[in-house]
């Protein structure tokens, strides 16, 4: 079951959500144990086989995390090994699950031995409830946790809008929400505000995303199938990619932040304009925040953060970014990705050095036209870094990008340069070949990624839209769009999110699964 | 507000959005499935309905109540017309369920929806080289239907499974956007259309032939053709011999004969450039094979002609005009896989006419029964 579908749109959340507050009149533990259960049937949806394996795993962690955390239960030495124990085991079920096939295949390319792959099917979410649970354990090792009850450790692992694609949650953000008794009642304004964001994010993954989204899968499939794509089309392909995925994923964020609003529970935001970044620093701070989060606190400052010199400080980037290439999936297109984001961090640092040394820099920086360039640096290269991110092999990779600089050559449809005279004109004076692909096809990919770009850029995002109070100062940067969008409880919003929710749900017949749901 | 007007007002909102945009396709119609209305310059052109086809083809098939169905790829369903005036009497009316990019596993899809829905008598059907070709994994037991209908197709099918197909395409924002897109397309002399016989004009043709000249049109088949013929797909599993595509060939035969359906089947008449292409890569003796493997499943059969248009003639090896020249008209190709319906007719009029004998016999060769 996916957020934008029929079956969870109209039955599973009005059920848990009507189910909950009926059971809250009554228990707080049967409301809370009704929201676990709701969870798990959620979560066994897809494969039920997994329920075990993941139920396991919350006891598991449950158990170790308050052993952990209760004071002189264990010595400080005996305290770190099971810790480590801890933690070997989350990975190790993720690495069984994730990368064993990855593993056996560079094995056999590299000892040229023939293991053969191993049907494994990856439960779903994994990913995200190891990293989630690994956090509770290191904080419970660093005495930051509180004897939470199992009940509402369930939930905070389980809780159905966040399980399967994030928000990456922390404990601190949301077990001391699941104890509060204000939290029992129907709250109208969350009901409203919930519903808002909601249908805004459905909107953007049902419509946006799932619009785009043919665009790209028709290039990089292309790609893939060793076709050589021209100039138009690789970026063609590249920029839908991109569009789709921020849609695409932004779109599952604010569902979730949205339904889990509905039942008084607030996730903390995941994207805040991130393709408005003008550094690549500034776009990990926007982009799927809870992930850089968890990179910066669980992995960079271990390492030893900037703390020991610049050559370290370079290194310790470079192998969080690897780690979180690697999070993504199984592969070295994913490798490669966390790499390029490695090394553009580290330039963007390192430019950064030099800009603070020198007046005249600090002075243009401030400039529109230093900030366009920036945008513009920093934009290409997200989209180059997906091109990796999204290709299955290094060749479709390199296919698109060699398109994309010119190298199979410039090509536009005869549809297109047929009807407008310019192109025309430009075609015979630079001996452009034409095509005979169709101009409708041509045509709407970049009106989607032209309208794309614009509502990335110029509207405001949803939780400024809908101005969420929960965002933390770290998020709370000011990027509001040239085009400002204030949602209000009015009569004009109401019919317009009536339309726009219409509008999604037309679109569900052609709803793909979120392309997150593979990590 | 009060928290509970505004939820009032966004739900009326979303169900009256949905129930005018339901209103606008089923009234407009893109793919021709709800059978509505009709109006010239409204809906009468159905430039969106290729998208849609295989929805298309069994609403059509049904409504036609076709004596005579037209059965293959885009070569049969652009270059043979149920229109035409070619057909005898006693076979009409004739449907166009050809599908582009098919198979032999769809039509015979479709030949038992037609045989359960209707009152098929006989059959024409495109045999094509090209989608004989299988990836070495395919699986004889499983057939590969494109498409999305395969379970609306079954002769079983339930009423809340048609129902519900129905009801997908009315709320769909894609069937919406269609829906304006035909409106807006009516007047396009170039546009896209379906007939309602299934025939597709294929005007879009003759506005590329008008603008860059069939040679562009040869140059970018060949082109596009090549890497299919230098792949690997083959006409056989090598290991057994067998392809779901012959099976389903075989599968068809037996119906047909079953349901005293007449059959025709024919080999297209592919361009000289383009048997010139199957020689050149290496394939011309698996394209034998496969003619052969043909003719000798049809053995036996009663009910049914195998015909060749294949091979050098006059009308194969129609010159090609030069790239650029967009004032010379090929008269019987589009391009060398595609012919035009101008050589369907003679296609036609060869199967269904008088026997020939001399310069007419030239094109086309019935090879069973002989």
């Amino acid at each position: 079951m996916i957020f934008s579908s029929y079956e969870f749109i109209f039955l599973f959340l009005p059920v848990s959500l009507f189910g909950f507050f009926f059971l809250s009149r009554i228990s707080h533990v049967f409301a809370v144990g009704w929201l676990v259960f709701c969870s798990m049937f959620f979560y066994g949806w897809w494969d039920i086989r997994y329920v075990p394996l993941f139920v396991g795993s919350v006891l598991f962690n449950y158990v170790l995390g308050t052993a952990l955390g209760r004071e002189g239960g264990f010595k400080p030495r005996q305290k770190k090994h099971v810790l480590t124990a801890g933690i070997a085991a989350n990975l190790l079920l993720l690495i069984f699950f994730k990368y064993t096939n990855f593993l056996i295949e560079n094995v056999d390319d590299l000892f040229s031995t023939n293991i053969g792959f191993i049907y494994i099917t990856l439960p779903l979410a994994i990913s995200f409830f190891t990293f989630q649970q690994i956090a509770y354990l290191v904080d419970a090792y660093q005495g930051k946790t509180r004897e939470y009850s199992l009940l509402h450790y369930s939930l905070f692992v389980s809780f159905f809008p966040q399980l399967i694609a994030g928000p990456i949650v922390h404990h601190k953000e949301m077990l001391p929400q699941f104890g509060l008794g204000i939290n029992k009642n129907i709250r109208r304004h969350n009901i409203v505000k919930g519903m808002t964001v909601f249908i805004i994010g459905f909107f953007k993954k049902a419509v946006i995303a799932d619009g785009i989204a043919p665009y790209s899968n028709d290039m990089f499939a292309a790609a893939q199938s060793g076709i050589s794509l021209s100039f138009f089309d690789a970026w063609s392909g590249a920029l839908a990619y991109t569009f789709q995925l921020y849609f695409d994923f932004s779109g599952y964020a604010d569902m979730a932040i949205g339904s889990a609003l509905l039942f008084n529970i607030r996730l903390p935001i995941n994207f805040n304009s991130p393709y408005k970044a003008l550094s690549i620093s500034d776009f990990w701070r926007r982009w799927h925040i809870t992930l850089s989060r968890f990179l910066k606190d669980y992995i960079y400052i271990p390492l030893g953060g900037n703390r020991r010199g610049h050559t370290r400080r370079y290194t310790n980037m470079m192998a969080t970014m690897l780690i979180g290439g690697i999070w993504h999936g199984a592969g070295w297109t994913f490798l490669l990705w966390g790499l390029l984001h490695g090394i553009y961090l580290a330039i963007n640092h390192s430019w950064d050095a030099v800009v603070k040394r020198s007046a005249w820099l600090m002075t243009v920086r401030g400039l529109p036209l230093y900030k366009s360039v920036a945008w513009m640096i920093t934009f290409l290269s997200v989209v180059v870094g997906w091109v990796y991110f999204r290709s299955e092999s290094f060749s479709a990779a390199n296919t698109i990008l060699s398109g994309m600089i010119g190298l199979n050559g410039i090509d536009l449809p005869q549809g297109i340069v047929s009807k407008i005279p310019v192109l025309q004109a430009l075609v015979l004076k630079f001996n452009i070949p034409t095509t005979s692909g169709t101009a409708v096809h041509f045509s709407l990919s970049y009106i989607w990624i032209g309208t794309c770009l614009l509502i990335a850029l110029l509207l405001p995002n949803s939780h400024e839209v809908t101005r969420l109070k929960w965002i933390n100062k770290e998020n709370a940067r000011s990027n509001r769009g040239f085009v400002p969008v204030y949602w209000a409880v009015n009569r004009r919003w109401a019919v317009t999110l009536g339309v726009i929710a219409a509008l999604s749900t037309l679109a569900l017949t052609r709803a793909g699964e979120f392309l997150y749901f593979q990590f | 507000m009060h928290p509970t007007t505004y939820i009032r007002i966004l739900f009326y909102g979303f169900v009256l959005t949905m129930a005018v945009a339901m209103g606008v396709v089923y009234v407009i119609d893109p793919y021709r499935i709800f059978l509505s209305p009709e109006i010239k310059g409204i809906n009468e052109v159905k430039p969106r309905a290729e998208g849609e086809i295989f929805f298309n083809r069994m609403v059509g098939i049904k409504s036609n109540r076709p004596k005579t169905l037209l059965l293959g790829n885009s070569r049969v369903q652009w270059g043979v017309r149920a229109g035409s005036d070619v057909w005898p009497e006693n076979l009409r009316p004739v449907y166009n369920a050809a599908i582009p990019g098919s198979n032999n596993q769809t039509a015979l899809s479709y030949l038992e929806y037609a045989i359960h829905t209707g009152n098929i008598t006989t059959v024409v059907l495109g045999l094509d080289y090209f989608s004989s070709l299988i990836k070495e994994s395919a699986d004889i037991r499983k057939p590969v239907i494109l498409g999305n209908y395969p379970s609306i197709l079954a002769a079983d099918a339930k009423l809340t499974t048609r129902l519900k197909s129905y009801f997908l395409k009315l709320a769909s924002l894609d069937s919406l956007t269609d829906s304006f897109l035909t409106i807006i397309g009516q007047k396009n002399p170039y546009g896209k259309d379906i007939l309602r016989n299934g025939d597709n004009p294929l005007n879009e043709y003759k506005e590329f032939v008008a603008t860059k000249g069939h040679g562009k049109l040869f140059k970018d088949y060949l082109s596009g053709t090549k890497p299919l013929l230098a792949g690997k797909r083959r006409i056989f599993i090598a290991e057994t011999r067998s392809s779901p595509e012959f099976a389903a060939l075989k599968r068809l035969l037996l119906l047909a004969d079953r349901s005293n359906v007449r059959l025709y089947l024919y080999f297209h008449p592919y361009h000289v450039t383009l048997q010139e292409l199957i020689r050149s890569e290496g394939r011309a003796a698996e394209y034998e094979k496969w003619k052969r493997r043909i003719g000798r499943l049809v053995q036996g059969y009663k009910n049914l002609e195998l015909w060749d248009f294949g091979g050098r003639n006059a009308w194969t090896t129609e010159p090609v005009p030069k790239a650029g020249d967009t004032v010379t008209h090929m008269k019987w190709y589009w391009e060398p896989g595609h012919y035009k319906n101008q050589l369907g007719e003679k296609i036609l009029a060869r199967i269904f006419g008088p026997n020939l004998s001399g310069s007419g016999a030239a094109f086309g060769k019935k090879i069973y029964p002989n």
